[in-house]
């Protein structure tokens, strides 16, 4: 077939385009109407059972949020702002607005069409479905903290500052997958100074003003993306879209740690290896070090997370183990178990032993020993430094609180590496979780099942809560040691070792 | 071509006229498949010009796209398509819901021998017959440049005899293939053969 026939045989881009939607469309998975109509059900027996008490009880609760004296709080609804933009860019490096199947988009990237042809009506798609969904979440939430109920004119207040923060995550969402990585990193920047423009800019009454310029804005921004949407770079696209096909299969599964493996950098820097020139391996630190300079990126975050995180559970401890102070534990606690995983590649080794047979003889305690030397002296090292830094801004600090506070750091880490251990240990997803588990608030099986994928965090969390509530730093340091070696048990036991048979082995190791 | 200083395509000069069937022959890692993807504009050159229909080959350009054809890396399938509705979505990827586009999904069905496999789905078949089917995803689109990686893989004698009388039609019909091979049947097909290594 010559060109001049081909051209003249060829149907329109927007025919191209249709043709090939309808076959997908037509595919034997397709949900049917009955199907939409039971997400449907479903969601609304969700929104009574467990949005709406939480509306009511958030009402009684008194409003946190006075929506006609918003403008009193310019630079607060600034940040929350720029925090919206950043939460948008960040999940579209991860899931952006233009993941489709491989196939198709394999199909399409084949042909000679625009990637704008068939790459546009996606991206319109998603940003109206996203727009309606995060409006509704948003709407629901500023409804609960706000006094919107107290009258019709605050209650659209209300649906117009939802509408524009939606407005705003749904345009970063969409710029952080269609610009490119130089462009995506400026937005970040250049975000909070745009978002200014409001704070700085004619308020108005209540939070209408702020809302009108926040949405011209966020309508600017996917303007701005759907304009151009057509360059994007397919080769990178084509990346993301295999990856996200990989880590649907995994979450679901039941295996959202496999999920999220998907989206670990690949190791570069192979020149320094974990064998020493004569032959021999070397030390685990070191092999520990070697390993998570291959990742930089990912090493540098674990080790800014580490330091900013026990920071911060140093100066909730200095501050007051209560209020602020507890929160500011807790959110550094996280940060340093978030942290742990980023600084070591050793937990995949750990997973990976403990789901292979022991060919080699039964295990002892080198293999969880070999997981944890590494991440331990890495998170004992920014402890210190985190928490020296915390020292060095509340100076001068009580030489009792310094030494009470220096122990209950040493602790959380204690805790975190514990956590990390039994998260690192959990393999296939255990049947007796997908049985019922019936309460009053229904079947809490699907809850059981998400607290089991984040078993360690939420460790982490219930460790670092209690232990704010003891009424004494001993109790606090006994409390937290107490979760962490439930951690351990738990991890032992998911490696099918028992524990007592494994203080021989430890002591064996130590000969 | 190079990657942190190792040569992972030799200097190699090669002009391929339409009509024209190259064969391009080498030991393990000589660089055939490299090339494939440099000549497909799937992995930049670090010196020396790649040329499609006299200009340097670039995929965001819809006319190369529209003139290059290939088969080099896996390629992403649909598991919940039958054979039947894959070839067909790549027909109508480029004539739309049209007679020409079903005709030429039979055509290239009956050419290889998958009418009979037409309503299964990929994992039905066997590792031949996914071979078969990748080939008639890159066979049912029009192309003037088409680009195979060992065309023959997973294929016994008969059908890639078949498979070569197909891309023998496609051949005379003025399409140029680059069909990078270690099979001596394949070889001996080609109106030329570039030894690499």
């Amino acid at each position: 077939m010559s060109d001049g026939d081909l051209g003249r045989s060829l149907a329109s881009p927007a025919e191209r385009v249709a043709a090939v939607h309808a076959w997908h469309a037509g595919r034997g998975l397709r949900a049917t109407r009955r199907d939409h109509a039971f997400t449907g059900y479903v969601l609304v027996l969700l929104a009574f059972l467990y949005v709406l008490p939480v509306v009511l009880a958030a009402g009684r609760s008194g409003p946190s949020i006075h929506l006609a004296e918003l403008q009193d709080h310019r630079w607060t609804s600034w940040a929350a702002a720029a925090v919206v933009w950043w939460v948008g860019q960040l999940l579209a490096l991860r899931w952006g607005a233009l993941l489709m199947r491989p196939f198709l988009l394999h199909v399409f990237t084949s042909t000679d069409l625009r990637p704008a042809s068939f790459l546009r009506p996606l991206l319109r798609r998603r940003a109206v479905q996203a727009f309606v969904v995060v409006t509704a979440v948003m709407w629901t939430a500023v409804v609960a903290v706000s006094d919107a109920r107290s009258g019709a004119g605050l209650l659209a207040q209300s649906l117009a500052l939802a509408a524009a923060l939606a407005g705003l995550a749904v345009s970063s969402w969409l710029c952080g997958q269609v610009w490119n990585p130089t462009s995506t990193l400026l937005g970040a920047v250049c975000a909070p100074a745009v978002l200014a423009l409001p704070v700085v800019g004619p308020w108005g009454s209540g939070a209408i003003g702020f809302s009108s310029i926040l949405l011209g804005l966020a309508l600017g921004a996917g303007y701005w993306a759907d304009r151009t949407v057509g360059g994007v770079d397919l080769r990178r696209l084509e990346g993301e879209v295999a990856r996200a096909a990989r880590a649907t299969v995994h979450a679901r599964t039941g295996m959202l740690v496999d999920a999220l493996d998907q989206y670990l950098p690949e190791p570069r820097w192979g020149g320094v290896g974990l064998i020493g020139r004569d032959g021999r391996p070397r030390s685990l630190v070191v092999q520990g070090a070697v390993r998570a300079v291959r990742t930089p990126h990912r090493a540098a975050a674990g080790l800014v997370a580490v330091v900013a995180g026990s920071c911060l559970v140093m100066t909730g401890i200095l501050v007051q183990p209560r209020g602020a102070g507890a929160v500011a534990w807790a959110c550094g606690a996280v940060a340093a178990y978030l942290a742990a995983g980023w600084l070591s590649s050793t937990w995949w080794s750990l997973r990976d032993e403990i789901a292979t047979a022991p060919i080699l003889g039964p295990r002892g305690g080198g293999t969880v020993g070999r997981a944890v030397v590494w991440p331990g002296v890495a998170l004992t090292a920014g402890a210190v430094l985190g928490a020296g830094l915390a020292v060095v801004v509340a100076w001068p600090v009580p030489v009792a609180d310094l030494a009470g506070g220096g122990a209950l750091t040493l602790v959380t880490v204690v805790l975190v590496l514990a956590a990390r251990v039994m998260s690192a240990t959990r393999t296939d997803l255990p049947v007796e979780l997908l049985l019922p588990a019936m309460s009053p608030l229904g079947d809490l099986s699907g809850v059981r099942v998400v607290a089991w994928q984040l078993d360690g965090v939420l460790a982490v969390g219930a460790g670092t809560v209690l232990m704010t509530l003891a009424p004494s730093s001993v109790g606090s340091a006994a409390l937290g040691l107490g979760v962490a070696v439930g951690c351990a048990v738990a991890a032992v036991r998911r490696s099918g070792a028992e524990v007592r048979a494994l203080i021989p082995a430890w002591r064996g190791q130590g000969r | 071509m190079e990657i942190d200083g190792t040569t992972i395509l030799p200097p190699t000069s090669l002009e391929a006229s339409a009509g024209q069937m190259w064969a391009v022959t080498g030991p393990n890692g000589v660089g055939k498949s490299t090339l494939l993807r440099a000549v497909g504009g799937r992995r930049p050159l670090t010196s020396g010009r790649c040329l499609l229909v006299g200009e340097e080959v670039d995929l965001r350009r819809a006319v190369h796209r529209r003139v290059l054809a290939a088969l080099v890396d896996p390629v992403p399938i649909a598991r919940d398509l039958t054979v039947r509705e894959q070839i067909g979505i790549v027909a109508d990827s480029w004539f739309g819901r049209s007679a020409v586009a079903t005709g030429r999904t039979s055509r290239i069905l009956e050419e290889l021998m998958l009418s009979g496999l037409a309503n299964r789905f990929p994992h039905q078949v066997s590792a031949g017959q996914r071979q078969l089917f990748h080939l008639a995803l890159v066979l049912v689109r029009p192309a003037e440049v088409v680009l195979l990686d060992e065309p023959e893989r997973h294929l016994d004698d008969h059908h890639l005899d078949l498979v070569l009388r197909v891309v023998g039609e496609r051949v005379r019909a003025g399409a140029t293939f680059l069909v990078a091979t270690h099979h001596r049947t394949v070889t001996s097909t080609c109106d030329r053969v570039l030894r690499l290594g």
